[in-house]
């Protein structure tokens, strides 16, 4: 245990080792998530659903349909908050304009019921843009609030546009469901149960084909998001998108079930409701909305709808669900209570035996004495010389307040060099990568990449050109497994197209395939254990973490990578095997820049040493070539300790 | 222009009285980062508790208010050890999570209050004269007067408390830097203790003051925790000056417009133009850019 404790530690991982040892061979089994299981499950609930009007009670079969409507409201949140991790609570702001929307349409324009179904799902989608608009510059808590109040707003303007809401008294007039020869109400709710199973598919297909982990990578680490190439805006739009079109849907089924809109059904309470089911349930799963929801659903059928008990019981559940399982009750039932059950005994012997991952993350390297990694790169000054210019940054300026970070800065990059970037903390490496890369603002000069002046752009249609990069503090989607993540790196080049990924068609499949794959390869081309593939990556050590950024910075074969102190936190052993994968990867026509303090490691590695001062490249060396190094370098060596 | 006059004096009334509540809402959030939904709950329940026991036990106004600041207090406490700190302990997203556990508790805590006290609004009975004074040809309400002269001198004392007194540093510092506080010795937890403690006895006195204007009503938590949101937002989390700011651009929609147009609008303007400000400059009028949101993103 003792021994296990240090190799925890000099890995740098911040978790306890008896917890992670017993945590990680459990998360990755999931019982109730395979394919087949889940299958068996949507096609119980909906046999059950269809069956229900046979017992010809249309009392009953309105409140199940009401409560269904819940159900597919908290469906639709599900989308904006738990996949795409916006803190919007304008659901039940949308119902309502999707349920005014349709008596309007149906009440007072005349159209018939199917038209204005879609029209009022027009609606819902462009309200949702709207409201999601201030979510690009406004996030957490004020979006929350935001659109928390706006719920405030519907009583006001329901009075004020009197002449088309019905005002205090109700929009009626709206017709019924005539569904084949079914009488209206189970019309109704025959078509209600549709919506919900359709809607369900969806979010079920977008989440398992591509969406879902793009989703997840927004949400956990927006800025990975737009290092792997993602159009951030675009994504989260198309989350309000599905948001919007879900919510307004149930609005719909709210007027075509009642006949009548009345403005009282649309109130905080009713965000409360909703909001408690998906958060109770387990935001961000598939089966959470629905498991949290429906028991809330029938509580408010138990006490009455308007009955104040309900919002006591919802605010309560809230609270207390928050606080005993944060992540809700379908994942704490997955993750915790059925592991418990079905694996006690595997679990303790886990804990027994020294655990593969934390002992040593990459496999055994075959020669015994380790050379240095520049050696496996057949590389002369002269061909380093000729190759192409990739990057070409010119006059580089930008402060931050009075500091100039980087001050009149110009740097070329040739194609198969590997150049490390040196330099006491603070001399501005990192602030010149998030030049590069687009995440700072240059305030003067110009960047060139590939040829092409980039000079301005914004950092995901950089990566898209061909530039990868990694972060001093690594963002990865901590629930994900490290193949997941690794595949991250590849959504963005072969985007799937929302309708495929809707109705999941084969190639859609086959790109996800491809994308498993090839993160397979990458982690052997890291020289990782294979098993740590279907590690969830949370539990790995943070410089094992680094390394797998790095995978998923390079799997989609970027011309330029940028890595921000990759071998922080390795042991020597681990840095090797960093610095033999990354030569490996230049020699697939990857161009790596280095920034990192190790200078053994840089000078092992680096064709080619950029030693930074105050933000001005101050010396420019070539180790491979028997030059005598420059005095400014060697006073660094020596500061930095190396002989 | 007599109408002008009696709804610019109600509108700095209903303003000094946004101005409190925001500032109990930016105590809490300036120091720990939450938004505390209950703090509207407590004004709600400070106007009910001042019907209750000025208007039918008869209580001595000054009485009542000591009897409900403490209580306030005593709530605020409550409210941190009981809502926000389990929640926080439990969660990465300390901002977003407390928020669902303070509007759990506000929304189950009003409707218990409803089914005591039932949901209509009942009068309170001004605490100084209802006869106002006549400035030229326009009555100025006594009670008005009251509340901004009070809602005066609060702000002042909290000012010289926070620039002056080395409490106020140390509320001033963690405001600023949670971390670098704990790491100079300040216990933040402590600070965050009495913050909670402030705001409660702060939201109390303005539901007080707030009941012979509004009525008692338990319907009245949202509304208020809206309106104090906008002031907030308007002004700036986190700013007490942007609050100030905020809660007068507020005050005087509300106690203006309705005069020139249909009330309605009151609500659903002040939604646009919040939303509105928030897409142009994300931390308000005077507010710190992203506060307690702003942690790593220098660290790319």
């Amino acid at each position: 245990m003792a021994d296990q404790t240090a190799t925890a530690a000099r890995a740098g991982d911040v978790e306890s080792p008896g917890a992670y040892a017993v945590k990680n061979r459990l998360t990755w089994k999931r019982p109730l998530g395979s394919a087949t299981a889940e299958t068996a499950w949507m096609v119980g609930v909906l046999a059950l659903l269809l069956l229900l009007p046979l017992s010809g009670n249309a009392y009953d079969v309105g409140r199940v349909q009401l409560g269904l409507v819940y159900v597919l409201a908290a469906v639709g949140l599900n989308v904006a908050y738990g996949l795409a991790g916006e803190f919007t609570l304008g659901h039940v702001f949308l119902m309502a304009c999707g349920a005014y929307a349709a008596g309007i349409f149906t009440a007072h324009a005349g159209l018939n019921i199917w038209l204005a179904l879609v029209l009022s799902l027009v609606v819902g989608i462009v309200v949702s843009l709207l409201l999601g608009a201030p979510s690009v510059r406004v996030q957490g808590a004020y979006l929350g609030l935001l659109t928390l109040f706006a719920v405030l707003a519907i009583p006001p303007a329901v009075i004020l546009g009197e002449r088309y809401t019905g005002g205090e008294y109700g929009l009626l007039g709206i017709p019924t469901v005539q569904l084949g020869g079914l009488e209206p109400y189970v019309g109704t709710y025959y078509l209600t149960v549709a919506s919900l199973a359709v809607s369900f598919l969806v979010v079920r297909n977008l989440n398992r084909f591509g969406l879902g982990l793009r989703f997840a990578l927004l949400r956990e680490a927006p800025r990975a998001a737009q290092a792997v190439g993602m159009p951030t805006s675009r994504v989260k739009f198309t989350a309000y998108a599905l948001f919007g079109a879900i919510t307004s849907l149930a609005g719909v089924m709210m007027a075509y079930n009642d006949g009548v809109v009345v403005g009282n059904s649309f109130s905080v309470q009713t965000t409360l409701l909703i909001l408690t089911g998906v958060v109770i349930g387990g935001k961000g799963t598939l089966w959470g909305p629905v498991v949290g929801t429906v028991p809330l659903v029938f509580l408010s059928y138990y006490v009455g709808p308007f009955n104040d008990t309900n919002p006591v019981i919802f605010g309560a559940a809230l609270v207390l669900v928050v606080i005993a399982f944060p992540n809700g009750i379908v994942p704490a039932i997955r993750y915790q209570l059925l592991p418990w059950f079905t694996s006690r005994s595997a679990l303790r012997s886990d804990r027994l035996t020294p655990d593969p991952v934390n002992a040593t993350h990459m496999s055994p390297t075959s020669d015994g004495e380790p050379k240095p990694a520049r050696e496996l790169l057949p590389q002369t000054a002269a061909a380093t010389e000729s190759r192409k210019v990739i990057l070409s940054a010119s006059s580089l300026t930008r402060s931050f307040g009075g500091v100039k970070a980087i001050n009149d800065l110009s740097l070329e990059v040739h194609d198969g060099e590997i150049v490390g970037l040196v330099g006491q903390n603070g001399c501005g490496k990192s602030t010149l990568l998030n030049l590069v890369s687009g995440f700072y603002r240059l305030d003067h000069g110009s960047v060139e990449l590939f040829g092409v002046d980039l000079t301005g752009s914004g950092p995901a249609r950089i990566a898209r050109t061909g530039v990868g990069r990694t972060f001093q503090v690594p963002r990865l989607v901590p629930k994900a497994t490290v193949v997941e993540n690794i595949a991250l790196g590849l959504v963005e080049r072969d985007r799937p197209s929302f309708l495929g990924g809707i109705v999941g068609s084969p190639n859609v499949r086959r790109l996800m395939r491809e994308r498993t794959d090839r993160a397979r390869e990458m982690v052997e081309t890291l020289g990782l254990d294979p098993n740590i593939g279907d590690e969830i990556a949370d539990r790995l050590p943070l410089g094992l973490k680094r390394i797998i950024e790095v995978g998923r910075a390079a799997v989609a074969e970027p011309r330029l990578l940028l890595l921000d102190e990759p071998a922080a936190g390795l042991n020597d052993e681990e840095r090797r095997q960093l610095a033999v994968t990354i030569a490996n990867l230049s020699h697939r026509g990857i161009t790596p820049l280095v920034v990192e303090h190790n200078m053994e490691f840089v000078l092992s590695l680096c064709s080619r040493v950029v030693l930074m001062e105050s933000g001005s490249v101050v010396c420019d060396h070539r180790p491979a070539e028997a030059l005598p190094m420059p005095q400014q370098m060697a006073d660094y060596m020596q500061f930095a300790g190396v002989n | 222009m007599t109408v002008f006059w009696i709804g610019l004096l109600a509108g700095l009334a209903l303003a000094s009285v946004y101005l409190l509540i925001a500032m109990s809402f930016t105590i809490i959030v300036g120091v720990s980062g939450v938004f505390n939904l209950l703090q509207a709950t407590w004004v709600m329940l400070a106007t009910v508790a001042s019907y209750q026991l000025i208007g039918l036990r008869d209580w001595n106004p000054v009485l009542a208010l000591l009897v409900l600041m403490i209580g306030g207090a005593v709530a605020g406490l409550l409210t941190n050890w009981i809502i926000v700190q389990p929640a926080e302990k439990r969660s990465d997203h300390v901002i977003e999570t407390t928020l669902l556990t303070t509007l759990g508790a506000s929304t189950a805590i009003a409707a218990l209050a409803a089914m005591r006290f039932g949901s209509d609004a009942k009068t309170v009975h001004p605490y100084v004269s209802s006869q106002p004074w006549m400035v030229a040809d326009v009555p100025v309400s006594k009670t008005s007067v009251l509340i901004i002269a009070v809602t005066f001198v609060i702000a002042f004392i909290f000012e010289r408390f926070l620039h002056k007194s080395a409490a106020g540093l140390m509320t001033r510092v963690t405001l600023e830097d949670p971390e670098g506080a704990e790491l100079s010795g300040i216990r933040v937890r402590r600070v965050v203790s009495y913050s909670f403690a402030g705001a409660g006895a702060l939201a109390a006195l303005a539901g007080w003051m707030v009941a012979p204007v509004l009525a008692a009503s338990t319907s009245n938590a949202q509304p208020l925790a809206f309106y104090a949101f906008a002031a907030m937002a308007l002004g700036g989390f986190g700013s007490f000056t942007g609050a100030a700011i905020g809660a007068l651009v507020v005050g005087l929609l509300q106690g203006m417009l309705p005069l020139y147009i249909n009330p309605s609008w009151t609500l659903i303007l002040v939604v646009l133009l919040v939303t509105a400000l928030l897409i142009v400059r994300p931390a308000g009028i005077r507010g710190v850019a992203g506060l307690h949101g702003a942690q790593g993103v220098r660290e790319i």
